[in-house]
């Protein structure tokens, strides 16, 4: 039996768990907050949720599933406290925060794809994070390695049917976004 | 029936995702809706592209949040820094002295006033820290990921976002992988049945593997990928394996069986694991 699909009752290592689930619930971060440099803290915050309330795990989904919800609570949270603050602080006036749209950000990784215009890519990652989070998340969920539609639906708590539904209204969207744009 | 641009807006949604015949026709001729659906097919390698950026700065140290943070936390973070580089120096330097309060940052970091909620009998101990729990009774997951990790040169293969996968990827779950080959299309079309027929159950994965880097068939909508010279736990082209949520293969079929029957000996497997569709 594996640890992570134990039942409730069953005691788990939940240390090894974690450490096994953690880059999956890494991806799962990155896809739910807007900040991805708040992706790490995120789930930092929701393993310790998550440990403190192991025994609301009924055992009725894998634990990284079960996980990856309390990352996709916590990544939302964050992000709104994260705005909060902001305009608590805005008087400094020199933040460099990362606005909503992602534009500005603490790190700018090497490009992995070469032929791939930046550009481009930056302006489809602005519109991405405009989406709302009903629209972004799944969206977002389905380039996580591996997630698929089925799965999304359990992270999400939310029909099958809805998340098809919602990935491809966020496709259209961005579609439309992109060509408006294009044609201007 | 008449497939016109308006015909094709209505099915958009699946016609993004999939090679239509009777839209075949209508997007041979209509330059505005080909471009439409091209359009919405490059809608999720870019998202992909997105991801992987965004997953590349989470993965990145962090650097300084901003000025205004690092004047108001710095100075208390750096003090806290301080304080744990003292006490951890401190047993080291002066032996004899009793041992600090252990420190720990590590992940996941629970508050040491907690007990753990996590049910462990014969590892009751005032220490909360999970790890502590183990030398008191073997665990069962470093055997089983070293099992998976044996494993692994028996099953590596690349997913379609150029990730490498093996069985370890896909513990706690029933993987269901078929060799489909290109020269016999049945199999692809056999393993796209019994994907469709499985793909609402969230205990299980599929997995169409290609020898080579072969354009999958269209109308095909399994998750696909390519071997890396692995032996695929014996499973040659044409073959199809359910592996049970430890690694174990539950059963062997094949992909050129008559459709009917496959499902029907892939469906008694998975009953046989206690899954239901
Ligand atoms: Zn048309």
């Amino acid at each position: 039996m594996t640890p992570v699909a134990k039942r409730a009752g069953e005691e788990i290592d939940f240390e090894a768990a974690a450490r096994e689930c953690r880059p999956f619930l890494l991806q799962i971060a990155v896809a739910s907050t807007r900040n991805p440099s708040d992706a790490e803290d995120v789930v930092q915050e929701a393993l310790l949720r998550g440990y403190r309330g192991m025994k609301g795990f009924r055992g009725d989904c894998p634990l990284r599933i079960w996980l990856s919800r309390i990352v996709v609570r916590v990544a939302i949270n964050h992000h709104r406290s994260v705005a909060r603050r902001l305009k608590r602080w805005v008087f400094f006036g020199d933040m460099e925060f990362p606005s909503d749209d992602g534009t500005i950000h603490e790190y700018d990784p090497p490009d992995p794809l070469r032929e791939f215009d930046r550009e481009r890519m930056l302006d489809v990652r602005k519109h991405v994070k405009r989406l709302p989070d009903e629209f972004r998340l799944p969206l977002m969920m389905l380039a996580v390695d591996g997630m698929t539609v089925p799965e999304i639906a359990a992270v999400l708590e939310i029909p099958e049917g809805t998340v098809k539904s919602r990935i491809f209204y966020a496709r259209k969207r961005l579609n439309a976004t992109l060509r408006t744009k294009k044609r201007r | 029936m008449n497939v016109d641009c308006h015909w094709i807006e209505e099915n958009l949604e699946r016609l993004a995702f999939e090679d239509d015949r009777l839209a075949q026709g209508h997007l041979a001729v209509c330059a505005h809706c080909r471009e439409q659906i091209e359009s919405l097919r490059a809608i999720d390698p870019m998202v992909k592209q997105v991801f992987e950026y965004d997953l590349a700065i989470a993965r990145s140290p962090k650097r300084r949040r901003s000025p205004v943070l690092i004047g108001a936390f710095g100075t208390a973070i750096a003090a806290a820094l301080l304080l744990i580089v003292a006490q951890v120096r401190q047993p080291a330097s002066t032996p004899g002295t009793p041992a600090p309060p252990a420190m720990t940052s590590k992940i996941p970091a629970p508050e040491p006033a907690t007990s753990p909620k996590i049910q462990n009998p014969g590892a009751v101990t005032g220490r909360a820290k999970p790890e502590a729990t183990v030398p008191d009774r073997p665990s069962s997951v470093p055997r089983e990921a070293r099992q998976a990790d044996r494993q692994a040169p028996e099953f590596l293969v690349t997913d379609l976002a150029g990730y490498s996968r093996t069985l370890n990827d896909y513990r706690g779950y029933v993987l269901i992988f078929g060799v489909w080959d290109s020269k016999d299309p049945q199999t692809a079309a056999n393993l796209e049945r019994v994907y469709k027929s499985v793909s609402a159950n969230t205990k299980i994965r599929v997995l169409g593997i290609s020898e080579d880097r072969e354009v999958k068939p269209a109308n095909t909508t399994f998750p696909s990928a390519v071997n890396q010279g692995s032996q695929l736990l014996g499973g040659k082209a044409g073959d199809i394996v359910v592996v049970d949520a430890n690694g174990t293969i539950a059963f062997r079929g094949s992909l050129r069986d008559e459709s009917s029957r496959l499902l029907r000996s892939v469906q008694s497997a998975l009953t046989a694991l206690g899954i239901q569709k």
